[in-house]
């Protein structure tokens, strides 16, 4: 593993790879810092771009982003309350009130802190499980990459939190979307109606465009000129000193494990890791009084949880070619278009990409801490940008990034049709992301199913008799249950509290 | 028990004919012996979305609907619409006017709808970044742009 890694670090430090991967954490951090942007909207944006790089360098560019997003947030979330990112939610509670008290330097330097603490965290976690996982993903039978699927889904749906049955519903029609155009089985047109353009189905980026980056600028259309207000902060004096640094270093690891595990299942993310990061770290603290007040455990803690969940999200898509979470189902959309197909086989073929992959997380940290730090200098500056420029400017960038996929204004057509989706989903609350799932999961779940049945000759007992395949599917009842009854329960406890 | 508003129970019963639809048209495509043929998948995905769409039915009308009310904000919804029209017009605009001529226009309108009303800053804006974001794609990472039938 040693020498792999060592080449990984000499690809990394190549000077075009080294530049892009710069490039890509530094726009990571902006976008993620600018209110209603995040990580996916900024790999959709930089898509066009991926076609002329060497596949390394587009990976790392990828990460950069990635990791670059997930501190990002952080910023606007304790220089304005407004969470760049979801992943920054938690870190608003203590980070606003901080620099409240003049302190906003200190609380982007322990959010930054914490940030490396996740990552590195994260990349060890992700150098040491993706290779395992891959070797034990190399005996999955096609029964188990089904049932795994399923997990995916159901997780997803879960994750919607009180809106399960939209999640549910979401994911539903996101695998009938999947379903649309050429069947992969046998090659016969599906719900094509007689168009032909339609042969190719859904291409699953036009879909994460349209959901993900123009179902955002026709909402905010709706909202007119918004011109964030940034009062005058100091934005200084950013690291904490060794009493304190003492006082976050262990909430950090916790969220950063946290982070961890909450990223290595599938369909999951920071913004649920944050919360229970800063559950846990209020609970550890010897003052939780403080938590709310500007505690810089309560800013430490999430934001090495969402960090964490970086490597944790590779994990799967790397190892399975599952999403962790909406970051990582925009990124394994763009390694199709550079010709990396995630799972098992990629380690056994391509070892150099997985390992530069590797030694850029664990750079990408200590750019992200030098950059991050240098833009929260400027992000007062930077958080006032209009919506009405910004955001027509993503228009155009979306048009063109959809229509290189596949220089066809069908694409952008798709994109479009999806932002409206999109729009109306977010209307009537309806969550972007197991859609999305479901358009990646569907053509994996139905292969998949389809294998499993002919290889058993149409024995469905397949799905019960497999280990793997059965712990999948009893994992999927029990969490759509779980989340189920616990909307139940909460149900009944608002309703006895009304009473 | 809350009211629920009535575009739930739309969207219940939306889910349950489309459905029915994608099981009827599934129902219509070729059969196979081994596996689940290519009407298979899409049965499984059509039943799950009639019984999704039936407990959303179900869970609204239980705990009631408001009645229909078209109460939103007709300016807002214009706003969407024009900015919708705008994206499907520039879609079909693209192939004869280029995208050197027709991203400008877009890009101006759309700062326009945002309500931006300074339109020299905006005519600046929306000629530089699309001049900006042609070269770069075009001469740098050399990807074809729609040159349109205009220009040619």
């Amino acid at each position: 593993m040693l020498p792999h890694l060592l080449a990984g670090f000499a690809n990394v430090f190549q000077p075009f790879n080294f530049l892009y991967m710069t490039f890509g954490t530094v726009v990571g951090v902006v976008i993620g810092a600018l209110p209603g942007l995040s990580g996916s909207m900024g790999i959709i944006l930089l898509l066009p771009m991926v076609y002329a790089m060497e596949k390394s360098t587009a990976l790392v560019m990828l990460c950069g982003i990635f990791c670059g997003s997930m501190f990002g947030g952080s910023v606007s979330a304790i220089l304005l309350r407004t969470p760049g990112t979801p992943s920054a939610t938690a870190t608003l509670l203590d980070g606003y009130p901080l620099a409240q008290q003049g302190k906003a330097g200190k609380a982007i330097g322990t959010a930054a802190v914490g940030s490396v603490i996740g990552g590195l965290v994260s990349c060890a976690c992700l150098i040491l499980i993706a290779p395992q996982l891959a070797k034990v993903a190399l005996k999955f039978h096609s029964a188990d990459y089904f049932a795994l699927a399923l997990f995916g889904l159901s997780i997803m749906a879960s994750s919607a939190g009180k809106n399960v049955l939209k999640g549910l519903m979401a994911g539903a029609f996101g695998l009938f979307i999947s379903t649309v155009g050429t069947d992969p089985l046998v090659g016969s047109a599906r719900f094509t109606f007689g168009n032909p353009k339609l042969m190719i189905g859904f291409p699953q980026l036009a879909v994460l465009i349209g959901v993900f980056a123009l179902s955002e600028v026709f909402t905010q259309v709706q909202g007119g000129v918004h011109r964030v207000e940034v009062k005058e902060q100091n934005v200084t004096d950013f690291f904490p000193n060794s009493k304190e640094f003492r006082r976050i270093v262990l909430p950090a690891v916790v969220g950063a494990f946290i982070g961890v595990f909450i990223g290595i299942i599938p369909g999951t993310g920071g913004a649920i890791a944050v919360f229970i990061a800063y559950n846990v770290a209020q609970r550890m603290s010897r003052h939780p009084e403080e938590f709310g007040k500007g505690a810089l455990e309560g800013i430490a803690a999430p934001e090495a949880a969402n960090n964490g969940t970086t490597g944790g999200a590779l994990v799967p898509m790397l190892t399975l070619g599952i999403p962790g979470d909406t970051v990582t189902s925009v990124m394994l959309g763009a390694l199709t278009l550079i010709g990396v197909t995630p799972g098992p086989q990629l380690f056994v073929n391509s070892p150099d990409i997985i390992y530069a992959i590797f030694a850029g997380m664990i750079v990408i940290q200590f750019l992200m801490l030098v950059f991050g730090l240098l833009f929260a200098k400027v992000a007062p500056r930077v958080l006032q940008v209009p919506t009405d420029i910004l955001m027509p400017i993503i228009l155009m960038l979306c048009i063109v990034g959809a229509y290189s996929l596949a220089n066809q204004t069908y694409h952008v057509a798709v994109a479009i049709a999806f932002g409206v989706i999109g729009f109306f989903m977010k209307k009537y609350h309806f969550p972007g992301a197991p859609l999305v799932l479901g358009v990646i999961l569907g053509p994996i779940a139905e292969k998949n199913l389809d294998r499993a049945l002919q290889l058993s000759r149409n024995d469905w007992t397949i799905f019960f008799r497999r280990p793997i395949a059965l712990t999948f599917i009893i994992l999927s009842i029990v969490m759509v249950g779980i989340t189920f009854y616990n909307n139940a329960h909460e149900g009944k406890r608002k309703a006895g509290k009304k009473a | 028990m809350k009211k629920k508003p009535f575009s739930e129970l739309v969207i219940g019963v939306a889910f349950i004919l489309l459905g029915i639809c994608v099981v009827i048209l599934a129902g219509s495509l070729n059969k196979v012996k081994l596996g689940i043929g290519p009407g298979g998948f899409p049965t499984f995905i059509a039943i799950l979305m009639i019984l999704l769409g039936a407990v959303q039915t179900i869970a609204t009308l239980r705990a009631g609907f408001e009645a229909p009310a078209f109460t939103a904000d007709r300016r807002q919804t214009l706003l969407f619409l024009c900015a919708v029209a705008l994206a499907v017009l520039y879609v079909l605009l693209v192939p004869v006017a280029g995208f050197l001529l027709a991203t400008p226009v877009l890009v101006f309108c759309m700062m326009m709808l945002y309500g931006n009303r300074k339109y020299l800053l905006c005519a600046a804006i929306s000629i530089l970044s699309t001049v900006a974001v042609w070269l770069l794609f075009t001469r740098v990472f050399l990807i074809f742009l729609p040159a349109g039938r205009l220009l040619r």
